[in-house]
């Protein structure tokens, strides 16, 4: 397979009015593959996650989408090809969880449009399964735990149907079995074309599913910079995790599997 | 009052949900069910003809209701009388009844607007300062010996720049701080409060000031098919827009970022409903004087008997309204000894009884 390049940052400073938060990101994020986002609290991940979202405008620099640039393309274009999931989601409205997934067909209607057609109701359908939230779909949204209705959102993000789907800390309120199954949602989505770009603070996570991380560093009185990106196996490296979170951690290999490895800090 | 602003500042889903949950456990089993919706918004409808035809009969003058519908829709009676009837019924009764229920119509959908705007469900149409800028302009004009008849004008033109300073005072980056709505409304109205009390009392004369009491505390008495007209246009309007909005409003309810997230240009849909909401409360405001409380319990009633679905809620919303204004202009021009009751204070004293009895009756419920 060709390595199209999907998402682009070019030099690129995110923060708020015109403050930069983290600053000199330039990263490209090939098709089909998960870039994980890693650093401290406040290093200002999901400062830039927003703004690839576009939900903040860029203090500098540019944002590529197959080739596209992110900030001249109309909301609902945009849409279309990039879903972003944030860490808390909830309805003033006592919407159910196929209610609210059926939203995210937003961008595909006219703005006027309450009708799901059949190909929105095939997404739907589908997007409801991945995330296995089938037994749930007529639940309140307001009724169900936290960990449901993050699923309930990510479904949300499916139905849109997106090339990139962009995740703040997904795995934040799941138990560990649906941190395992989003997990290997994500490798699913992975292997069907999706690009994935997702805050995670577990670094175990990263190393299992992404296959480049891209990590901050918090900078005393000036914005965040990347600290190093690349393949985990090649970054996840102590002395650079130190670097990282300020923090003494251990590095376990796996002797049944050289390539894995597991990152402890030890107390 | 305080403790009003704090919670109308509070943009917590929480909030909302609570106060839906009280009005859920007090009509629990008239809510329940989603299957008969047509019925219940036919009863309504309904209730709004019958509630119509009594209130064109009824009055000094009662005409019978045969008669009234035999006159309304083109057929002459043989009655001696018949012309005088006639007049009072399409050129009193009629638009004044019309107007009633065109000016709840409208203050009740835009509360319903602010109120989704705003996620809380005690936003009013008059936090956006409507209320008080026409008030303000109202008394200005009494005081300044401006013409009965443009009345109306001044009051639409006083609350739209009241509006206009609100929503000034709310803009930011990227659109509306729904808080900053709320804060700048209760304060302009605050000022715009202090400065009526003041030409109340520094008038010197005491019709003038009787004169601004008396529109401040609302009524539609005198008002003909004229005003009618422009607030009819408004209203409509303002409705058919926001019930093509209704699917984007659906979508906001998830938040300002996931609804931008979904492709909705959040701050052009904030300044559209704003925009349609100040529009329809001003016209009622212009029409009517200040009718409070309607735009605050008709979107909640109507959320509570018609839950999850907008476009039902915005009509629904529409009919109570309708419902509550009529009905209390019916009572007001025919209960007082004499003299109209005001209207506006009329509607508070029966629909803040019934509000706190639907709260009460839902004690022990989570909240």
């Amino acid at each position: 397979m060709p390595d199209t390049i999907a998402l682009q940052l070019d030099n690129l400073s995110a923060g708020f009015a015109c403050r930069a938060v983290v600053e000199d990101v330039s990263i490209s994020v090939s098709k089909g593959t998960v870039m994980g986002i890693a650093g401290a609290n406040g290093a200002g991940k999901s400062t830039l996650l927003k703004t690839i979202a576009r939900l903040i405008p860029p203090v500098k620099g540019k944002i590529f989408i197959d080739g596209s640039e992110l900030c001249t393309m109309p909301l609902p274009e945009l849409a279309q090809k990039i879903a972003y999931v944030a860490q808390d989601i909830s309805s003033s409205r006592d919407l159910t969880v196929e209610e609210m997934v059926a939203l995210g067909r937003n961008p595909h209607q006219k703005w006027w449009q309450w009708r799901s057609e059949g190909k929105d109701k095939a997404a739907i359908e589908q997007a409801i399964k991945a995330t296995e939230l089938l037994d749930l779909r007529q639940k309140a949204i307001a009724e169900i735990s936290g960990g449901e209705r993050q699923r309930a959102a990510i479904a949300m993000s499916l139905a849109q149907e997106p090339a990139i789907l962009l995740l703040d800390e997904p795995t934040a309120h799941l138990d560990f079995k649906h941190q395992k199954s989003l997990l290997q949602l994500l490798l699913r989505l992975k292997s069907e074309g999706m690009t994935v770009v997702t805050c995670l603070h577990d670094l175990n996570f990263i190393a299992q599913v992404c296959d480049q991380v891209l990590c901050l560093k918090k900078n005393s009185g000036a914005p965040s910079t990347p600290l190093f990106a690349g393949p985990p196996r090649d970054v996840l490296t102590a002395e650079n995790l130190q670097s990282a979170f300020d923090t003494e951690l251990k590095i376990i290999r796996d002797s049944s599997d050289s390539q894995s490895s597991s990152i402890y800090f030890g107390l | 009052m305080i403790n009003t602003i704090t919670r109308a500042v509070r943009r917590d889903n929480v909030e909302f949900n609570g106060v839906g949950q009280i009005l859920k456990g007090a009509m629990t089993s008239a809510a329940d069910s989603r299957t008969n919706i047509t019925l219940r918004l036919a009863i309504l409808a309904g209730v709004l003809l019958a509630g119509f035809l009594t209130s064109v009969c009824i009055g000094d003058v009662f005409i019978e209701p045969i008669k009234a519908l035999t006159l309304l829709t083109g057929g002459s009676t043989n009655s001696a009388t018949a012309p005088g009837i006639a007049d009072i019924l399409t050129q009193i009764r009629l638009p004044r009844t019309l107007i009633a229920t065109t000016v709840g119509a409208a203050l009740a959908v835009s509360g319903y607007i602010l109120q989704a705007l705003s996620r809380n469900p005690l936003a009013d149409p008059y936090l956006t300062g409507v209320s008080s800028g026409a008030g303000l302009a109202v008394a200005i004009a009494i005081i300044i010996g401006v013409d009965f008849n443009l009345m109306p004008v001044s009051a639409f033109a006083g609350g739209l720049l009241a509006a206009l300073l609100v929503a000034q005072m709310a803009r930011r980056a990227g659109g509306l701080s729904v808080t900053r709505l709320i804060l700048a409304g209760v304060a302009i109205s605050a000022v715009c409060g202090s400065l009526i009390t003041l030409l109340i009392t520094q008038s010197g004369s005491a019709s003038q000031s009787q004169g601004i009491i008396f529109w401040l505390a609302g009524g539609i008495a005198g008002r003909g098919w004229n005003d009618l007209t422009t607030l009819l246009i408004y209203t409509v309007g303002g409705i058919i827009a926001t019930l093509f909005l209704s699917k984007q409003i659906r979508v906001l309810s998830l938040g300002d970022e996931t609804a931008q997230a979904l492709g909705v240009d959040v701050s052009r849909l904030q300044w559209l409903l704003l925009a349609a909401a100040v529009l329809m409360c001003g016209a009622a405001v212009a029409a009517s004087g200040l009718v409070a409380f309607v735009g605050l319990i008709a979107p909640n009633l109507a959320r509570l008997l018609f839950v999850r679905d907008e476009r039902v809620e915005i009509v629904a919303s529409a009919l109570i309204g309708a419902v509550l204004v009529m009905l209390s202009d019916m009572a007001a021009r025919t209960l007082g000894q004499g003299q109209e009751l005001p209207l506006g204070t009329l509607l508070s004293l029966a629909g803040g009884p019934f509000f706190l009895y639907l709260i009460s009756t839902s004690k022990g419920q989570e909240v």
